[in-house]
Order: C-alpha cells, then sequence, then structure tokens
C-alpha cells in the first residue's frame, strides 16, 4: 500500500518544481522583452532556466511543506 | 536564418529517433553551424576592436565564406571527427542528425544553405521569409518575428510539444542519461548536480527557445512596434538578400552533381574510414554496455 506521507511529500515537490517552471518561463519572457539579447542568447537564457528551478524548487517545497493543510 | 527552431528541433529528434542517440549530441549539432559563425554576422565589438562582415548573407551562408559550416558535408566531417575522439556512436549520430535539421532547417529563408557542398555552390532555398542579418541583430529580429519566420518557430513549438513525454522527468532517467552516461555522469559529479538540476538543464533549451519566441514577437510589436506580414518571402518592409535563381537546366545539374558526388563520398567515406571507426566503437561500447544494463534499468546513471 503506498505511504499517505510520502505521497504528500510528491506531490508538494511536484507543486514547487512547477510553479518554478512557471516563474523561469515568465520572467524570461518578461525580462526578455525589455533586456533582449543579454538574457536571449543561448547561454543565458538556458542559464536564468536552471538557475531560477535549482534555487526556488526547495524553498517552495518548504514552504509548502510547512503551510498547514485545510 | 532560423531562431528557436534549432534549439527546438532537438527535442523532436530525440523523440523520433529510435536508435541509441545523445540528446547534448543532438543539441551541440543543432547549433553548431551557427555558434561560431553568426557572432560576425552581426558584428563583433570589443573595446576599439571591431569585426564585421561587409556582406553578412555571402560571409554566413556563401563561399569564399563561412557557408560550408551550413552543409551536409560539414556534418558528417564533424559527426566523424566526434566518432574518433569519443569511440561514441550515440554521438556521431546525434551530432550528425542535430547539424543535417540546421542545414535543411535555414534552406526556408530567403538565402538558404549550400546543401551540396562542396560538390556544388547551388544554394537550396523556398524563401518563406527574408533573410535580413545586414540589419543588424534587432532588425533581424523585428523582420523575423514579422514574418513566417515566427510562425516556422511556432510551428517546432508545437512539434516539440506532440512529443511532450520527452520532457517528462521518467524520460530523462530512463532514455536520455541511459543515451549518454559518460557526459551526464561527468556534468553531476563536476557540478554536484541534484536530479532536479539535472532535468532542469535537459529541458532548459526548450523552455528558452520556446520564450524567446513570445519574447521577440511581444518585443517586435509593442517596443520595436514592426508590422506585422505573414506573407509568403516578408515581411514587406524590409531589405530581404537573395540570390538571382538558377536557371532550371543548371539547377537541376547541379542538384544531380551535388547529390551524386555527396553518396559517393558518403560511401567511399564509410568504406575507408568510416566502417572502421563504427566497428571500433561498437567493440568498445559492449562492455560498458553490459556492466551499464543493470543501472540503466534500475533508473539510470544519475538516478531518479
Amino acid at each position: 500500500m503506498p505511504d499517505p506521507q510520502q505521497s504528500d511529500d510528491l506531490s508538494v515537490d511536484v507543486r514547487a518544481e512547477r510553479i518554478a517552471y512557471a516563474v523561469a518561463i515568465v520572467g524570461l519572457i518578461t525580462i526578455g522583452v525589455f533586456v533582449r539579447t543579454p538574457i536571449l542568447n543561448w547561454i543565458v537564457g538556458p542559464a536564468f532556466v536552471v538557475t531560477v528551478v535549482v534555487t526556488l524548487t526547495p524553498v517552495l517545497s518548504r514552504y509548502f511543506a510547512k503551510r498547514p493543510r485545510s | 536564418m532560423s531562431w528557436a527552431a534549432h534549439e527546438l528541433e532537438s527535442y523532436f529528434i530525440q523523440k523520433h529517433t529510435k536508435a541509441r542517440v545523445s540528446y547534448l549530441a543532438i543539441l551541440l549539432g543543432c547549433l553548431l553551424p551557427d555558434l561560431v559563425t553568426k557572432l560576425p554576422v552581426y558584428g563583433v565589438h570589443i573595446g576599439s576592436f571591431s569585426f564585421k562582415a561587409s556582406v553578412p548573407a555571402e560571409y554566413h551562408r556563401g563561399w569564399p565564406g563561412v557557408g560550408p559550416t551550413h552543409s551536409l558535408f560539414f556534418g558528417v566531417l564533424v559527426a566523424v571527427l566526434f566518432l574518433y575522439a569519443t569511440g561514441s556512436r550515440a554521438w556521431f549520430l546525434g551530432v550528425l542528425l542535430g547539424q543535417w535539421a540546421h542545414v535543411l532547417t535555414d534552406t526556408f529563408d530567403s538565402v538558404g544553405t549550400m546543401v551540396f557542398f562542396p560538390f556544388t555552390t547551388q544554394h537550396y532555398t523556398t524563401g518563406m521569409w527574408a533573410y535580413a542579418a545586414q540589419q543588424g541583430r534587432y532588425g533581424d529580429a523585428a523582420a523575423y518575428y514579422s514574418s513566417l519566420g515566427g510562425a516556422w518557430d511556432l510551428l517546432w513549438l508545437c512539434l516539440a510539444l506532440t512529443g511532450y513525454k520527452v520532457f517528462s522527468r521518467k524520460f530523462f532517467f530512463t532514455t536520455v542519461v541511459p543515451n549518454d552516461p559518460a557526459v551526464w555522469g561527468w556534468l553531476k559529479r563536476r557540478f554536484a548536480l541534484s536530479p532536479t538540476a539535472m532535468v532542469a538543464l535537459y529541458r532548459s533549451y526548450f523552455i528558452y527557445g520556446g520564450a524567446r519566441i513570445f519574447a521577440w514577437f511581444i518585443w517586435a510589436r509593442t517596443i520595436d512596434k514592426a508590422p506585422l506580414d505573414l506573407s509568403w518571402g516578408g515581411p514587406y518592409w524590409v531589405h530581404k538578400y537573395t540570390h538571382r535563381p538558377t536557371p532550371v537546366l543548371q539547377f537541376l545539374t547541379n542538384t544531380v552533381v551535388g547529390a551524386v558526388g555527396f553518396s559517393l563520398m558518403l560511401y567511399v567515406g564509410w568504406l575507408l574510414i568510416g566502417r572502421r571507426l563504427w566497428r571500433r566503437a561498437e567493440a568498445r561500447e559492449r562492455p560498458t554496455e553490459a556492466r551499464e544494463r543493470p543501472a540503466g534499468t534500475s533508473g539510470g546513471a544519475a538516478g531518479g
């Protein structure tokens, strides 16, 4: 039988990761419109995505884990 | 030239290639023709030093110039060098498919590519959108994202999304990593990458490719205020670079010479060099594959 605590942890991680990717996409488009080439290039663009996802996912995971469930 | 299509086509190739192929090699192949050749097209300015091609289209796609980087022959040459240096068939195939995809994708602008160089310098083009690199980086961006070029990028985004499973964590750890365990393993160890970081690195060129379509399109519409023109060969407002059309008979002769020459070169190259390198790589990979199989079936070298 699946462990409910483990599946809760998994869904928290998945949710955190999805939000981090959404932030990376919106951030890249928004900053890209104004900054253009300095961010929309083949080195900085992908590096921006990795940085946002890697830093934001654990922060959001901790936040969702701490938040009391309704 | 195509913009985001080159990043997005790497995922499409990864999805539809049945043979063992390295994703990183496909990506490198897709970026390779423009990797170093593009800087002088728009101009390089470092302090007082500046370098810009006098006729960007001729420099970028022509001969003399760096046009041969946009030929099928160049893809074979670089892929064979990779096969010799790494002994990896997955890298050979990846670089070859990626570079060839780039060459064929770029035939859609008004300048096109010398597909069969060095056997012929004939340019192959459908003239779907205007080649406008001579307008500078931002002029080119405005023209590209005001024409069918933007629609072409959007098509590649949709094609990549049709194979959405390639973006899953499961696909990454069961297919992408086991296809190229040495490089992903090295990246993991060298940069202490977590599984989240490795997956993010793999997905990053898709997100970058997709995001740049929307960012440049919004910039062209709202800030640059470039008129949208979705007619064939547009936009109408840019001075597009193009070659004089080749007479039909000469075009057919060039194509036959190019196709036959290229096929013969492939055959002779296979007999003289390719066959030996391929067998050497096969023999080298066999014990490695046997060692990796148990790890591959339990989630790959990097772990899930």
